[in-house]
């Protein structure tokens, strides 16, 4: 009787979590190439014919792309819904950023935290699709106004009021475009 | 008096077998844990969690498998975050088993690490606690490792689930004498948009491993980690 008690009492605790809706966070799902629209699954074909793509679909606050992860190139190329190119990105080290750009990112940083610790930072080719890729290949190295050069940063980041994951985007002036919060994730289950 | 021999050595026989049939190899048990964490500052956390343990399999009577005694557990520790994937805690916790009931104090040092894009995170977790019982005092030395993974896609995002295991060695301290521990714990979890995770697993405890007063304890747990 105590252990149909206990069965009943961990399906009490259990079900509240069925119910649940209150924060908007970027979610990835993986898709299969047939469900990406041709215009996307082209112009990877075009320019990257022989990388293994990995196909997922990013939902953001209510919008939804389509990325393509190149890991071996440690390249995403991202595409809007009607499968029109939006940016690609490649991950890149600290040391890949030029000295001036990178001072001026650490300015800005330095301002805003005590402490900071990057983890991820990625190149940003953006703009039209055909130059950006030019750009990217470094067939072409001068910006225009069809494809230009971003960086997007995350780090964590420590101040008096705030500690948390951010995500920063700077021009290639290592000008501050915007920040924002990233959502962290319950990590309890790994430590208790 | 050949016969008498006999009578002796089946009876002697019988006897063997009956202690091997109730000879205790397993005991079993079923175990629901609920976790809460509230934020008391930018870095500090408090964290609580409730357990209730009891027997499960009480019913079908399973040879040589005795039930866990019901028991209820209460905790409470405080978290605080010191760097982005490192924090330490204190706590305490007050079990209630019966004629058995114990206190106990806990330090730990947690770290994680992010390895590729399959395995979300290790984890390490290095703890030290105290248990007072009426008679007697324990200490235990403890490491845990534990991983994540998503079970579809890159990374775990809501509305998805995962697997997670994580395993442990406690060296045991006590007035008498010096044992080890050794804990398995394999689960299936899904987050929630609410960063909620929910978890039904099993949890093998081999205590004594390897010698003459080994014991072996499985559960199967489900976990409710509520987030901030």
């Amino acid at each position: 009787m105590s252990a149909i008690k206990t069965t009943l009492l961990a399906i009490c605790f259990y079900l509240p979590l069925v119910i649940c809706a209150q924060e908007k966070i970027e979610i990835e799902r993986p898709i299969i190439a047939e469900k990406v629209p041709e215009s996307a699954r082209d112009f990877l074909q075009k320019y990257f014919p022989d990388s293994k793509t990995k196909w997922v679909l990013e939902i953001t606050e209510g919008d939804n792309t389509y990325e393509a992860k190149l890991p071996q190139e440690k390249l995403s190329i991202e595409f809007f819904r009607n499968g029109d190119f939006l940016d690609a990105e490649l991950t890149i080290s600290k040391n890949n950023i030029p000295a001036t750009i990178l001072r001026e990112i650490e300015e800005k940083l330095k301002s805003d935290f005590n402490r900071f610790k990057y983890q991820k930072i990625q190149k940003q080719f953006a703009g039209e699709g055909d130059d950006a890729i030019a750009l990217l290949k470094q067939e072409s190295v001068k910006q225009n106004d069809f494809a230009k050069i971003n960086y997007e940063i995350i780090i964590w980041g420590k101040s008096k009021t705030q500690e948390s994951f951010f995500e920063y985007l700077f021009d290639n002036e290592g000008e501050f475009v915007h920040r924002r919060k990233l959502s962290s994730l319950n990590s309890d289950n790994l430590f208790y | 008096m050949r016969f008498i021999l006999t009578v002796l050595v089946v009876l002697q026989f019988l006897s063997c077998s009956a202690q091997v049939e109730e000879e205790i190899k397993a005991i079993e048990g079923i175990e629901a844990r609920i976790y809460k964490s509230f934020k008391l500052s930018k870095n500090l956390s408090l964290k609580i969690n409730a357990l209730g343990r009891d027997g499960f399999l009480t019913v079908f009577q399973i040879p040589n498998v005795a039930s866990t005694p019901s028991r209820a557990d209460i905790n409470l520790a405080v978290d605080r975050k010191m760097g982005p994937y490192s924090k330490i805690a204190i706590g305490t916790m007050y079990r209630l088993s019966g004629i058995n009931n114990a206190a106990r104090l806990f330090q730990q040092f947690g770290w994680a690490q992010k390895v590729n894009s399959r395995v979300d995170a290790i984890a390490h977790r290095l703890r030290v606690d105290e248990t007072f019982r009426e008679n007697s005092t324990e200490t235990r030395l403890r490491y845990r490792i534990a991983i994540e993974t998503p079970l579809s896609g890159y990374r775990l995002d809501s509305e998805e689930n995962y697997f997670a295991i994580s395993t442990e060695v406690l060296q045991k301290f006590n007035a008498d004498n010096t044992t080890k521990e050794i804990r398995l714990n394999p689960r299936i979890g899904r987050l929630f948009k609410n960063k909620n995770k929910a978890e039904i697993g099993i949890d093998f405890r081999y205590d004594r491993p390897f010698s003459d007063e080994e014991e072996k304890l499985f559960l199967l747990q489900f976990r409710h980690y509520l987030s901030e």
